[in-house]
């Protein structure tokens, strides 16, 4: 399947080091694009790829997003990937891992459009895809910051689509259902829980971080300029069951 | 570069002209083998002439989506032509405008008959051949007014809305036979639909204006942005989506 060329396009790619993120760059780069991936951690991307450069970055800082996107020149794509996942019950939930969730997850997204957005290539339409969650739309035990920010950015790609189609950038997100990381192990790597999940989701199967990339390559490609404001959900069907007769302990802690 | 949809047979419903006719040039030149479908049978021969001149395959059928028996036919028709069905495009779609209380139940049935019963009769006897390929997509082409509603438009609004819980719910049950199914919801497309349309509003003159101006991107879209997102949802691209809809609306709905 190759149908979208991206060959001539710079592309910036927050969290690029993680495992959905840099599933996306390798996507981006396959497509021929030239991809700068920021990440806290960057051994992913390190001399793994041509055309993947790797910019370590903390993203909960937002003066250090200003200095990481200094060298970077004109771009034509922005994709959100970095995200965090704290989990705790609502009474133990601490101050500082809110925080956290809420810098990497939503106040990182918008200050780097907020840097990016001047830097966008004139002439053609540019693209801002932020990697929301569909839990933004169900909920999870524990997960109460996590939901959270990623509702929040859900709101956040809405609104910034009202003001920079002005500019001829679309801004749109992709929320993958649960997918196979680091992040989801304690859910997968429990034969029973997992094949429990799955038995929700009407594809039968957790998400590959590449399953994101068909989107991604979509929403970042002209085959979408009339397209803007929205979320793709790359979840197997999940949320159009919306999960239906999920138990709650097979959704604790484990989006 | 390799073609998306080799391979591929896709039936288009009211593809004689709009969005329909350009999904249906659109999944040709990627490959696709397309049954064209409308009821103006010299436009539709047309289009399939250019389709083959162009080096692709097509055949036009004339059918009325309304009536179950001649979408039947339809889908065979399909089989005996391109051998299998892989591809449900139900796009056809007409207005019925007219306020609630003012529509003849005549304008209501009909309304409903093609924009909610035709999109089924299309599932009802297309997703057998889909089982019998091994697969495939329904991409049913619904509307913001799924989600809005519009001066005027009562039969529309209700027969668009219904369809997405019916794609939800193919979704959903035929997941197991490794078929998909998706919505693309365009908002205000330039084709000879949204002119008709227009007249039901108190503002029509200035309201094709207004919605320009209603838009982030500031422009009507074109039938070739709604081909473009139905191709991502009969492609393998979209391999792991089902059950979505997409708005192709330059950000009306934000």
């Amino acid at each position: 399947m190759k149908t979208i060329d991206l060959t001539g396009k710079t592309a910036v790619v927050s969290g690029g080091g993680g495992e959905i993120g840099y599933a996306l760059c390798v996507g981006l780069a396959d497509a021929g694009a030239k991809v700068v991936a920021l990440d806290i951690k960057t051994d992913r991307v390190d001399g793994s790829n041509d055309r993947i450069t790797a910019v370590r970055s903390d993203l909960s800082d937002i003066a250090g997003i200003s200095s990481a996107v200094e060298d970077i020149g004109e771009i034509d794509i922005l994709v959100h990937a970095a995200g965090v996942n704290i989990a705790a019950p609502v009474t133990e939930f601490e101050e500082q891992a809110w925080d956290t969730v809420f810098d990497v997850n939503l106040k990182s997204a918008f200050f780097l459009t907020k840097e990016l957005v001047p830097r966008f290539r004139a002439g053609c339409t540019g693209k801002i895809v932020f990697i929301s969650s569909i839990s933004a739309r169900l909920g999870y035990p524990g997960l109460h910051a996590y939901t959270a920010s990623k509702g929040g950015l859900d709101a956040l790609i809405r609104n910034l689509s009202t003001e920079l189609g002005a500019k001829n950038i679309c801004v749109n997100g992709i929320a993958p259902g649960t997918t196979k990381t680091g992040m989801t192990k304690g859910l997968w790597e429990d034969e029973k829980k997992c094949s429990a999940h799955e038995a929700t989701i009407p594809m039968g199967r957790m998400a590959d971080c590449k399953d994101h990339v068909g989107p991604l390559l979509f929403l970042c490609s002209d085959m979408s300029d009339y397209v803007t404001g929205q979320v793709v959900c790359c979840d197997g069907g999940l949320t159009s069951v919306q999960a239906d007769f999920i138990n709650l302990n097979l959704r604790e802690g484990n989006e | 570069m390799s073609k998306i949809l080799e391979n591929q047979v896709a039936i288009i419903t009211g593809s004689t002209s709009g969005m329909g006719e350009a999904i249906a040039r659109r999944f040709a030149k990627q490959g696709a083998a397309v049954v064209i479908n409308g009821t103006n049978e010299e436009r539709g021969k047309k289009i399939e002439e250019e389709i083959v001149q162009e080096g692709g395959k097509a055949a036009f059928y004339k059918a009325d989506v309304s009536s179950a028996s001649e979408v039947e036919a339809m889908v065979d028709f399909a089989v005996e032509q391109f051998s299998k069905v892989t591809i449900l495009v139900p796009n056809a779609g007409i207005l019925g405008n007219g306020l609630a209380t003012e529509i003849s139940l005549e304008t209501w049935d009909k309304t409903l008959g093609v924009n909610l019963n035709g999109v089924y009769y299309l599932c009802r006897y297309g997703l057998p051949k889909l089982i019998e390929a091994g697969g495939g997509t329904v991409v049913i082409n619904a509307s913001i007014a799924s989600f809005k509603s519009f001066p005027q438009h009562p039969a529309y609004c209700a027969s668009k809305g219904a369809l997405i819980p019916l794609m939800k719910n193919i979704a959903q049950d035929y997941a197991e036979h490794n078929i998909r199914a998706n919505a693309i919801c365009p908002g205000p497309v330039d084709t000879p639909l949204i002119w008709d349309s227009v007249k039901a509003f108190p503002n029509a003159d200035s309201i094709i204006d207004e919605t320009i101006g209603m838009t982030c991107v500031g422009r009507l879209g074109t039938p070739d942005d709604v081909a473009e997102a139905a191709l991502f949802f009969a492609s393998d691209q979209s391999s792991f989506v089902t059950g979505a809809s997409l708005t192709i609306d330059g950000g009306i709905m934000t």
